[in-house]
């Protein structure tokens, strides 16, 4: 009788246990899933994400079928009713005709594209911004600022203070724009130039 | 000069006017309003309120342009203004050696400034003035040239 008694009462607790197990590891698992792809819990718990990409990757290539452009980030999330996505650690790639070519990244980015998300309308890059051109001959160039703005054509502008360094050279200055393709900088205000080494 | 068609006319002056030596090791610092580079031609353009600092050598203009070798290094700075001025306080001369023209250039491999277009340098009393002077670091020498219009004139006080 004692068996026939407690044999309902272990079995109830079995599947008590096993569905809180269950329960654990499921709530473990979406943690952990949230924990990797750093989407904020606050902001499913809102609803407000609309669109979310890791690790993402975007090439271009021209006619003759050559790699010309390379942006990855970390990461891309769009709220609702935000017109831009934010972009964590955007990093472009640019390859020139001459062989060289040039980065531009930084730690974090707002991305404003059109809503086909086929064409962007500027991408504003924030916190350690860094372009640089790495040129066998010329020797490597860094151009430092805290933010950046990048437009389609690949045109740059920024109005915070900027430092460029090279080997023999030092530049800095507040406000700078200019054109990737052309490679023509322009340096607004208060420009300071040092050139160091045998001229 | 040979765009002329004239004769040059060399006058070295080693004294009372006199060149001395430079820091050619020196940093070249340059301050401006507002700069421009070019990538693929290397070109570097500096202006308003321009100002070069070279060892004891001052340079002021209204826009400075760099110009480099396809390997990169500095073939020529040339200074233009209304008119741009030099002034070099080296600790060989008597007095500071001052200059000015509508553009004054410097060739650091040739260690040369020169001076053109309704060109003046003096050093005290001193003053020579010429279409285009040019001032040799390497041979501390001044020399000075003529055009289709005007030759050298120089003025020496008695010391």
């Amino acid at each position: 009788m004692l068996a026939l008694k407690t044999q309902p009462s272990l079995k109830k607790w079995g599947i008590n246990a096993l569905f809180i197990c269950s329960a654990v590891g499921l709530i473990v698992l979406i943690n952990g899933w949230l924990n990797e792809t750093l989407i904020p819990i606050k902001s499913l718990e809102h609803g407000t994400l609309e669109e979310y990409m890791h690790q993402a990757e975007i090439r271009k290539f021209n006619l003759q079928g050559k790699l010309e452009r390379k942006l990855t980030m970390k990461s891309l999330s769009h709220y609702q009713g935000l017109p831009y996505a934010t972009i964590i650690m955007p990093h472009l790639v640019m390859h020139q005709a001459d062989g060289t070519h040039s980065e531009l990244c930084a730690l974090r980015g707002q991305s404003y594209y059109s809503k086909d998300i086929k064409h962007f309308d500027k991408i504003i890059l924030q916190d350690t911004v860094q372009l640089r051109h790495a040129s066998k001959l010329e020797g490597n160039w860094q151009l430092s600022t805290e933010q950046l703005t990048l437009f389609p054509s690949y045109l740059i502008d920024t109005n915070a203070a900027v430092t460029l360094t090279h080997p023999q050279l030092h530049l800095s200055a507040t406000g700078m724009s200019g054109d990737l393709n052309s490679g023509k900088i322009r340096f607004h205000q208060q420009v300071k130039t040092q050139y160091q080494g045998q001229l | 000069m040979k765009r002329y068609g004239l004769c040059c006319w060399l006058l070295i002056l080693f004294s009372p006017l006199s060149w001395g030596h430079l820091e050619r090791n020196a940093p070249v610092e340059i301050n401006s309003d507002y700069a421009q580079y070019h990538h693929p031609t290397g070109v570097a353009t500096h202006r308003g309120q321009v100002k070069m600092v070279y060892s004891t050598t001052t340079l002021l203009a209204d826009q400075l342009d760099i110009y480099r070798d396809p390997a990169g290094e500095i073939q020529k700075f040339l200074a233009t203004g209304q008119p741009a001025t030099l002034e070099s306080t080296m600790a060989s001369l008597a007095a500071a050696l001052t200059g000015q023209a509508q553009s004054i250039y410097y060739l650091p491999q040739e260690g040369l400034f020169v001076l053109e277009g309704q060109a003046q340098i003096q050093q005290g009393a001193d003053t020579l003035n010429a279409p285009k002077i040019t001032l040799d670091i390497e041979q501390q020498a001044i020399y000075s040239e003529r055009d289709s219009t005007s030759r050298p004139s120089m003025i020496m006080q008695s010391h």
